[in-house]
């Protein structure tokens, strides 16, 4: 029985983290950096599979050990991931997640870890959210930064005390995994916008301006154009 | 509102378990190998039967074994099966994570050859060099689980490998063993796995990490701070130098450092594989030691370093 559920079971991660690879939804748990973890663990899987198939008839070498056997719950735990994974439909991250996790951090990790590169790619590249964000942190004086203009790519966070008109253009940042994400937001004003809803996925087309709260410089975004996009295939940003 | 916790802690539960799956599959695949290319006596000839000397070359073995703290797991329940001194598996599954090969170049990257660098590493070597030689002490079948224990096997089954007993070794036939006995350890140590990953998702989704950010400049908080946060996030050890950064301005560099250093020895996703080799009391000690250590350089750092 077991021998027989086992590569059963190993057959299902496999065929679930495939799905997950050929979909693109990997994106949704992990850096691109490691995809190609992924690809040759599901490689190794198929091996592994294969060797129940060929060492079947062969007595088991080691020892019956104790704990080996499948126990119900065991096949039940093995295959919540892979139910879940079917059952739920995969979503990345979104305002929830934002509401637990500080945002602050998250600009200073923005500027640690792409210090090096900041104006460079504000500078030469289509910059992102992140770089931005970075740029802002590394001034002490963001007056420089008035009238540039640029096109932005995230999702709304209608924060708390923010004025009707402006809500957060954010994006999450994931150096591993979606368990180290971290937020990213940028103030955008839009006087003349019905406020999109949390979640919903913009490309804010605007110039920066900067205001004074709470005795402290803040970039914000002018919106020229708010325009509705569907949510993006990498919903993530990487450190660089 | 509720389904969007929801939402967020599967996304997190599967993101921590599909990052650990490659990780803790070389580990089993390592395991599998050894199962069928090492044997007892050789393992016994060669490990070091002084307390310092075993481990250290557990600590030794750690270096040149590049994967995080979830592949570490297998590898030490197989050793200890063969006969591994329990020091030398204690050193061994606690400078591994930090020490190897791979963390080494993220953490160089990270913090280039800064103190914060060689603190993490000194400090990794002598907790895992310590906390190895102190469990020589240990009775092994007071620290063991009976499965990971060799004596108790020796009573149940006999030892030796399908190879040594049945035929001569045929390499490919060796080679199909090896890799069924890693999908055997793979699924027992799976399972273990997504209750770590289920639980650590969880305390993501219910604990703000706002309460915790409270206390970034207190020497003593700072620490306790971080060291929840390492307990609780359960990165895997290879990026975790790059997931600190984020800390570097709100955190004192002690409470950075004991995050690098405690987070990968001990965290809720390996705390309950560390179930499956030792015995509870011994887990106790592989939690209290190292965090009682890595406390102590830490906040001796704040109050009295830079």
């Amino acid at each position: 029985m077991a021998k027989r559920l086992k590569p059963l079971l190993l057959l299902s991660l496999a065929l679930f983290l495939y799905a997950r690879l050929s979909d693109g939804t990997i994106l949704f748990y992990i850096n691109h950096r490691f995809v190609w973890l992924i690809w040759v663990a599901v490689v190794v899987l198929g091996i592994v599979i294969v060797s129940y198939r060929v060492t079947r008839h062969l007595p088991s070498g080691n020892p019956p050990e104790h704990g080996h056997g499948l126990r119900w719950y065991t096949v039940g735990i093995l295959l919540l991931p892979v139910l879940l994974g079917l059952l739920v439909p995969a979503q990345p991250l979104g305002t929830t997640a934002l509401a637990n996790r500080e945002l602050n951090v998250a600009l200073q990790t923005a500027l640690t870890v792409s210090s090096r590169t900041i104006r460079q790619a504000v500078e030469q590249r289509d910059p992102t959210l992140l770089d931005w964000v970075g740029a802002f942190q590394q001034e002490s004086d963001l007056s420089a930064f008035v009238g540039e203009t640029t096109e932005l790519t995230g999702f709304v966070y209608r924060q708390d005390g923010l004025p009707p008109d402006t809500w957060l253009l954010s994006r999450f940042v994931v150096t591993c995994c979606v368990a180290d994400a971290i937020a990213v937001g940028l103030a955008v004003r839009a006087p003349d916008l019905v406020p999109p809803e949390n979640d919903q996925w913009v490309e804010v087309r605007g110039q920066f301006d900067v205001e004074i709260r709470d005795g402290k410089q803040v970039a914000v975004l002018v919106a020229d154009s708010v325009t509705y996009i569907g949510q993006p295939q990498q919903p993530y940003l990487y450190p660089r | 509102m509720l389904w969007g916790y929801i939402q967020s802690f599967i996304t997190i539960f599967l993101g921590i378990f599909i990052e650990a799956v490659p990780f803790l599959l070389a580990g089993a695949v390592v395991s599998g190998l050894i199962s069928e290319y090492v044997t007892p006596t050789w393992l016994q000839r060669v490990a070091p039967r002084r307390p310092l000397g075993a481990a250290m070359s557990g600590v030794a073995l750690g270096m040149a074994f590049p994967v995080c703290e979830c592949g570490v797991v297998p590898v030490t329940r197989r050793l200890y099966k063969k006969g591994l001194p329990v020091s030398t598996g204690v050193a061994f599954l606690l400078g591994a994570p930090v020490l190897n090969p791979i963390v080494i170049v993220s953490t160089l990257s990270a913090y280039g050859w800064s103190p914060m660098f060689w603190g993490r590493m000194g400090a990794a070597f002598i907790i895992a060099l310590i906390v190895g030689a102190l469990f020589h002490l240990a009775e092994p079948a007071m620290m063991l689980q009976a499965d990971s224990d060799p004596h108790h096997e020796v009573v149940s089954a006999p030892t030796a490998s399908f190879s040594t007993v049945i035929a001569p070794s045929t390499g490919r036939r060796r080679f199909w063993l090896a890799m069924a006995s890693a999908g055997d350890e793979f699924l027992e140590m799976a399972q273990f796995l997504a209750i770590g990953c289920f639980l650590a998702a969880g305390m993501q989704v219910l604990i703000p990490q706002s309460a915790l950010m409270v206390w970034g400049n207190h020497p003593v908080y700072s620490v306790v701070a971080m060291m929840t946060l390492a307990f609780v996030l359960s990165i895997c050890s290879t990026v975790d130098a790059f997931v600190s950064l984020a800390f570097v301005t709100t955190f004192m560099p002690g409470a950075v450092f004991a995050f690098l250093v405690f987070g990968p020895m001990v965290d809720i996703k390996n705390l309950v594989l560390f179930r499956q080799v030792y015995r509870p009391r011994a887990v106790a000690y592989l939690i209290v030691l190292p965090l009682l250590f890595t406390a102590v350089f830490a906040i001796a750092h704040n109050v009295w370093g830079g």
